[in-house]
């Protein structure tokens, strides 16, 4: 299966924040969600990926072009969604489409119209009137719109409601059962995530932390939950992030099998959820 | 580039119209000179060209059209195609306002001299600052956005506009090299005056080539600030 996104020792410095040797990879088909806190890159790498900031070093090729170089041609193939939707607020939903549609050869009037419906979207009324859910909403229908292979959308579902959002996750997954297409997803909810995607690039401070398959991840990494006599200089090494209570700790692993094995009836092992992951990695680091 | 433009119709025509409206109540003042309408030609391009940048910066949709599938060098072209339809739109407007003002109306109070404007005089008058404005300001727009580049825009039209008053000056009661092109009778209607001035240039020249250089001038400045807007564009992030 080639690869629709493949990037390479990317950089980019703005003085008090950096992006350092980003590298990762989607495969044509799936799904990838970028995690990580606010403020990690991972808007950034959005950016860049639609050359909307400009990289230091490294590569972006996206359906095996180059992003900046094959500008317009690997745009015309990307369906984008922001994390703030901007619109001419003053235009209703059916002129602006009329000032987008024209940049699209693809453009499928009846997807979008259909979509407007499916979304209760009126497209008679102004974009400025509308929610912030609905913004979003109607950002997600040009998005779709336009028959794109590569979907980019960075925190779509902030500010949706949780019905519309289990929508937004079916969609996604039905949109690539064909296999042709493939979904880049950013977002701090990361229950999103464990639903439909297939790869989690997790992001902090500027740096990947793991680019792997989600279930990989979901295996190998693991909370161990015990007493505070089983912590020593051994265990926390070990450890990627401890949590120390009154009557114990909390503590991730990248080593599920290798936990299992060092702490079998001493403590509770349990599978590490996606936030755990963010959680322990970000804020949890080896404070005990 | 001509669907960028359609855009920029689309989003800002009830407000274009509105300016058009404003153009339209300010000649029904009194003592309106030939100068004040050959501006109000330019004025309106310009105007309009400014709401609708306005719109963008305001809306922050830039963002959202620099993800589209265009090129950086595309989006910067089109705001020049942009300003040469609004020209032409302003230009006709103006001629078909004024004629009507002389003609149809006949108000007593209202000087405008169309014979004049529309004259290989006022219409060069007319296209140079035109170009003029648009090559020297969206520069600066493409290199530090809106407020900022309009301010520095308005600032070097300040110092322009100060260094040909001073060299005129210069020119004739320091060096006596020609007579002084800011004489009274030319405050009385400048824009006689400035079109007199075009015509003194054109009659020494030759019409062919006073055309010609006119076009070569325009062409070479537009294509300068053309090269200056796509190379901060490309250069610019959001």
């Amino acid at each position: 299966m080639p690869n629709v996104l493949e990037i390479r020792n990317l950089s980019k410095d703005y003085g008090d924040f950096k992006l350092k040797d980003v590298s990762c990879s989607l495969p044509q088909g799936f799904i990838m969600g970028l995690i990580g806190p606010n403020g990690a890159g991972k808007t950034t790498i959005i950016k860049l990926i639609l050359n909307l900031l400009h990289r230091d070093e490294g590569e972006i090729k996206v359906f095996g072009l180059d992003n900046v170089d094959d500008e317009a041609t690997v745009k015309g193939r990307i369906g984008f969604v922001h994390d703030t939707p901007y619109f001419c607020e003053p235009l209703t939903l059916k002129s602006l489409k009329a000032t987008v549609a024209p940049f699209y050869k693809d453009w499928d009037d009846g997807v979008f119209y259909r979509l407007l419906r499916e979304f209760d979207l009126p497209a008679r009324k102004p974009f400025r009137k509308l929610s912030r859910g609905m913004k979003m909403k109607f950002a997600l229908a040009v998005a779709l719109s336009h028959h794109a292979d590569f979907i980019i959308l960075d925190e779509p579902t902030s500010g949706l409601d949780p019905v519309f959002r289990r929508e937004l996750l079916a969609r996604l997954s039905a949109l690539i059962q064909d296999e042709k297409k493939s979904v880049l997803f950013s977002t701090h909810i990361t229950s999103d995530l464990e639903r439909i995607a297939d790869y989690i690039t997790f992001i902090h401070d500027g740096r990947i932390v793991f680019s792997k398959a989600k279930d990989e991840v979901l295996e190998k990494w693991a909370v161990v939950k015990g007493g505070n006599d089983l912590l020593n200089e051994d265990s926390r090494t070990f450890f990627k992030g401890i949590r120390k209570r009154e009557f114990g700790f909390e503590a991730l692993t990248a080593d599920a099998a290798e936990a299992r094995r060092r702490f079998a009836g001493k403590a509770v092992i349990e599978k590490a959820s996606l936030e755990d992951i963010m959680y322990f990695m970000t804020r949890g680091g080896n404070h005990a | 580039m001509l669907k960028l433009c359609a855009k920029d119709l689309v989003i800002s025509r009830w407000f274009w119209l509105l300016v058009l409206a404003a153009d339209i109540l300010y000649f029904t003042f009194p003592s309106q000179q030939n100068l004040l309408f050959m501006i109000s030609g330019v004025g309106l391009v310009l105007v309009c060209v400014f709401i609708t940048l306005f719109l963008d910066d305001r809306l922050k949709t830039e963002v959202f059209y620099a993800s589209l599938p265009l090129k950086r060098s595309t989006i910067a072209a089109a705001r020049y195609v942009l300003v040469g339809f609004l020209a032409i739109v302003s230009a006709a407007w103006t001629f078909v306002y004024g004629y009507f003002l002389n003609s149809v109306v006949k108000l007593r109070f209202i000087r405008i001299d169309l014979r004049s404007l529309f004259s290989v005089e006022g219409i060069a008058g007319y296209l140079f600052f035109t170009a003029l404005l648009a090559a020297l300001f969206f520069p600066f727009y493409f290199r530090h956005g809106l407020a900022r580049g309009g301010f520095i825009f308005a600032a070097v039209c300040l110092a322009l506009g100060s260094l040909v008053i001073g060299l005129d000056r210069l020119a004739a009661k320091v060096l006596s090299l020609a007579r002084p092109l800011l004489t009274s009778e030319f405050l009385k209607d400048p824009g006689l005056g400035i079109l007199k001035t075009i015509g003194g240039v054109k009659a020494s020249l030759g019409v062919p080539l006073f055309i010609g250089g006119l076009l070569v001038l325009i062409a070479g400045m537009m294509f300068i600030s053309i090269r200056l807007s796509i190379r901060f564009y490309e250069k610019r992030e959001f």
